[in-house]
């Protein structure tokens, strides 16, 4: 996977249909080391990374600033990428292709609110934890009334 | 004891011994007479005059002639009108006069020596040993004593006493460790020639703040790689543009002005040749002039001296004086340092110094035609960031990039990255007219990259 950064037009330009929001992110900051492309202004910030302690971390969040997006490459496809990419202060990472392509892009956001380190046991998938939210409020009914919200009954 | 000015303290056969037979006159340091503190002239001349109102001495031509005490124009060997043989005993004794030149004469009214009363004035630092030399490429030569001096030294010798002539010029030093260094050249006593008198040599020295490091030191960094060449043609060295004439040229091997100036007055004061590399042949570093004195905390070089390779930072302090007497100063050259933190530290990092808004349009920072900041030397401020802090220095009064007018403050953006390691940072900052303008990168620590 090689990403090409347009600097004058501000754009991240792929060229696989999967990818991940990291390898963006790389791709730019090692361009960011060459000649004096540090001229521009950065394409990221990015936060997370973080260590929880016990091989979990905070999964890394990568903000698009400045005007930069994504860009596909060139071609009908579907596009997936994986990880946390957002326009900082909301919009759309991805602009569409110069020419007239069909593209789907997919996002795969992780839904923990920790990352893993890989390597040892693994951690339960998304559909294990809400099967087991969903037993778990099957087993222990418990409803949200106007009497309970305002204290009158107890729960 | 002190230096005898009184015939009474000269008792013959004590201090001195008339040799009638021999005619010769002879001072012993015996008695009220030292030999560092000498005899005044004038008291053996007295007393020579007393002892030949005897009868005792009377059997004998006088030895000696005075022509002027104040001037200290004194002969041996005749009257003033009659020369006999007289003289004195020994060089011993002829280094214990004082205050005075003389004449020597040997039975005819050809001088056969003449010895000129060289005497320094003003106070030098005790156990400082001065020296002279009466040619400019002669090697020197150290008085009798240390301390000041106040000596007869020949200046003129005939066929039989050395056969040299050298009454036309003389120069004393006092150049000693931890002093500033005196000199004095005949013209600067406004005569133009030496002889049987007194010549006095403004001499004085006092502690010398700006010597950073003892003689054992010159061996060592940097101070063996601080050398000096002498040229016979001038060197042609740019200053703010211009190109200057110097035939004297000190590599300062990055060294500050005080580490420099430590080396070259360690130079002036040896024996042996101090000329690096330069085509004017040897020169004997103890006798060649000044070539650097400190006013305040600028160094200022003697006639035609340049010094390369000085620090940045010490560039608007230093004052040099091409080959033409004329003064010469650098441009104003800021410089400062940029401080990282240590994420940003190591292999894989950049860092780049922009002007944050030139004059015009597109060359902002963050704009395609952002321009890097040159430094004084016109090479790009950025690299790789391989220290916690990184000099820099800038042509304050010559800078024109992108059209800014020169001498005047620049607003400027740093940016530094280290993928992996640090994040991307910039931050803005000033350049202006100071010799410590320090700017700095703290980035966050890079989670997110490997």
């Amino acid at each position: 996977m090689t990403t090409t950064v347009d600097a004058a037009n501000k754009r991240l330009i792929l060229d696989s249909a999967s990818v991940t929001a990291k390898e963006i992110f790389r791709a730019w900051a090692d361009w960011m080391l060459l000649s004096d492309n540090s001229k521009h202004p950065p394409a990221f910030s990015a936060t997370g990374g973080d260590d929880l302690g016990g091989g979990l971390s905070i999964p890394p969040y990568y903000f698009l600033l400045n005007g930069w997006r994504v860009r596909p490459m060139e071609a009908n496809h579907n596009l997936t990428i994986t990880g946390n990419l957002f326009v900082d202060g909301g919009g759309v990472p991805v602009v569409p292709t110069v020419g007239t392509y069909q593209v789907t892009v997919n996002y795969t956001v992780p839904v923990q609110a920790q990352g893993i380190a890989t390597g040892g046991s693994s951690g339960p998938s998304a559909d294990l934890i809400s099967d087991e939210v969903v037993a778990k409020l099957i087993a222990h009914p418990s409803f949200l009334t106007v009497a309970k919200f305002l204290g009158l009954q107890s729960p | 004891m002190s230096k005898i000015t009184s015939k009474a303290q000269l008792n013959v056969g004590t201090e001195i011994v008339i040799d009638e037979p021999g005619r010769t006159v002879r001072l012993v340091a015996a008695g009220n007479l030292v030999a560092k503190d000498g005899v005044t002239l004038q008291a053996v001349y007295s007393k020579l005059v007393d002892l030949w109102a005897t009868a005792t001495y009377q059997d004998s031509p006088f030895p000696m002639y005075a022509i002027d005490a104040l001037s200290g124009q004194y002969a041996i060997g005749t009257d003033g009108a009659t020369y006999s043989t007289w003289s004195w005993y020994d060089d011993t004794t002829r280094n214990m006069l004082r205050d005075g030149g003389w004449s020597e004469y040997a039975g005819s009214s050809a001088i056969t020596q003449q010895f000129a009363g060289f005497i320094g004035l003003g106070a030098i630092s005790s156990g400082a040993q001065p020296y002279y030399h009466l040619a400019s490429t002669d090697s020197p030569t150290n008085f009798p004593f240390t301390d000041q001096f106040n000596v007869g030294v020949k200046v003129y010798g005939d066929a039989s006493h050395g056969n040299f002539d050298k009454r036309a010029y003389a120069k004393a030093f006092c150049r000693e460790y931890g002093k500033k260094y005196a000199s004095s050249v005949l013209a600067d006593t406004g005569a133009t020639s030496t002889g049987a008198n007194k010549q006095n040599f403004l001499i004085a020295n006092s502690d010398d703040l700006k010597i950073q490091a003892a003689d054992g030191a010159m061996t060592g960094a940097p101070y063996s790689g601080i050398t000096v060449s002498y040229y016979t043609a001038n060197q042609v060295r740019s200053i703010g543009g211009s190109n200057y004439n110097f035939k004297i040229i000190i590599d300062g091997n990055g060294a500050t002005l005080e580490q420099i100036y430590t080396k070259v007055q360690y130079l002036l004061r040896q024996g042996t040749d101090i000329n690096t590399s330069g085509t004017a042949g040897a020169k004997i570093g103890k006798i060649q002039s000044d070539l650097l004195t400190f006013v305040g905390d600028t160094l200022v070089t003697s006639n035609s001296v340049y010094i390369d390779n000085i620090q940045s930072a010490d560039s608007n302090r230093i004052e040099f004086y091409d080959d033409g007497g004329t003064k010469r100063t650098n441009p104003y050259t800021s410089a400062g340092t940029i401080s990282f933190n240590a994420p940003l530290v190591g292999a894989g990092s950049s860092y780049r110094l922009f002007f944050t808004s030139p004059p015009g349009a597109g060359n902002d920072y963050g704009e395609a035609g952002a321009i890097t900041v040159n430094d004084a030397s016109g090479d790009p401020i950025a690299g790789t960031i391989s220290a916690a802090s990184v000099a820099f220095d800038y042509d304050y009064d010559g800078n024109t990039q992108g059209g800014f007018t020169a001498g005047t403050d620049r607003p400027v953006t740093l940016v530094g990255i280290r993928p992996g390691y640090g994040k991307f940072v910039a931050a803005t900052g000033t350049l202006t007219r100071s010799k410590t303008i320090a700017l700095s990168l703290v980035a966050e620590v890079d989670r997110v990259y490997a």
